[in-house]
């Protein structure tokens, strides 16, 4: 029970804590009690957007957070610069010097997953530790709203990888439908 | 099968009910609800709906006695609880009434 209150933000474990705790030293202690517990604290804590102790961490260090996405996002932005420049702007003269090493990567099936995740890696890592997202379930009504306040670098990083999801998903239609 | 009739009942709601006989702390209220109305709160749904209704400045908590901390309802949501009440009443007699029509 105890572990389950680590799943609620710090805050909230301040205020409500040793109230909770109370109540499973008064036998507040059963399996529904537990799964109670641990229902709704996604709802308060990762819904709500009070930082948890871990999204506390990340968006204390913005900077290296969008530094990491950045060398996640890179090899994949990499890839697709040198497919525009040959096949969109037909400018062959990089691909052709580097495709006999590189080839054999993005043509492996885990080598391309691992370029086609990269940018939504890259992308969640950089923008959602900032974001606040509120959902909740009042009066009969479903209440959500979203709050975003993302540090310049992390923004740039984010709309880096955004943009490489898109010329990715345009290339994959140009290919498939 | 017949549904269970107290089942779905708001938690808030509950709540307010159970504070509307006096001030309680957690464990009093999930003890006095599950008396009146034989939901069996959890304590994750009890503290999320009490910080919901403070937010609201529906309940409000008394001084700490040890780890426990009384909650009483304010004149807000005295008022609140008297109209969802009256709501409810109103919705329970047009429904009886159209019932027996």
């Amino acid at each position: 029970m105890r572990l389950a209150l680590r799943l609620y933000p710090d805050a909230w474990r301040r205020r409500y804590g040793p109230e909770v705790r109370q109540l499973i030293d008064d036998g507040r202690a059963s399996p529904a009690d537990f799964a109670d517990l641990i229902s709704h604290a996604p709802l308060t804590a990762t819904f709500r957007g009070e930082a948890s102790t871990m999204n506390r961490h990340l968006v204390a260090h913005p900077g290296r957070l969008a530094l990491v996405a950045l060398a996640i996002t890179l090899p994949t932005a990499f890839f697709v610069s040198i497919a525009v420049l040959k096949y969109v702007l037909g400018a062959p003269g990089p691909f052709d010097a580097i495709e006999p090493t590189v080839t054999p990567f993005i043509t492996h099936p885990i080598g391309e997953t691992v370029v086609v995740l990269a940018p939504y890696v890259a992308l969640a890592l950089a923008i959602l530790p900032f974001a606040r997202l509120r959902l909740g379930w009042r009066e009969g009504r479903v209440a959500a709203s979203a709050e975003v306040a993302v540090p310049l670098t992390n923004l740039l990083v984010g709309a880096l990888s955004a943009t490489l999801i898109v010329v990715m998903g345009i290339y994959w239609m140009a290919e498939n439908l | 099968m017949t549904p269970d009739r107290r089942r779905g009942a708001d938690p808030s709601l509950l709540l307010l009910i159970s504070l509307a006989a006096g001030p309680k702390h957690g464990h009093a209220i999930l003890l006095d609800v599950e008396g009146f109305s034989g939901q069996r709160l959890g304590p994750g749904t009890l503290y999320g709906a009490i910080e919901r209704l403070e937010q609201d400045g529906l309940v409000e908590a008394l001084p700490a006695d040890d780890r426990r901390i009384p909650y009483r309802l304010t004149r807000a949501g005295s008022a609140y609880l008297t109209g969802r009440l009256e709501g409810l009443q109103h919705l329970a007699g047009v429904g009886r009434s159209r019932l027996s029509a």
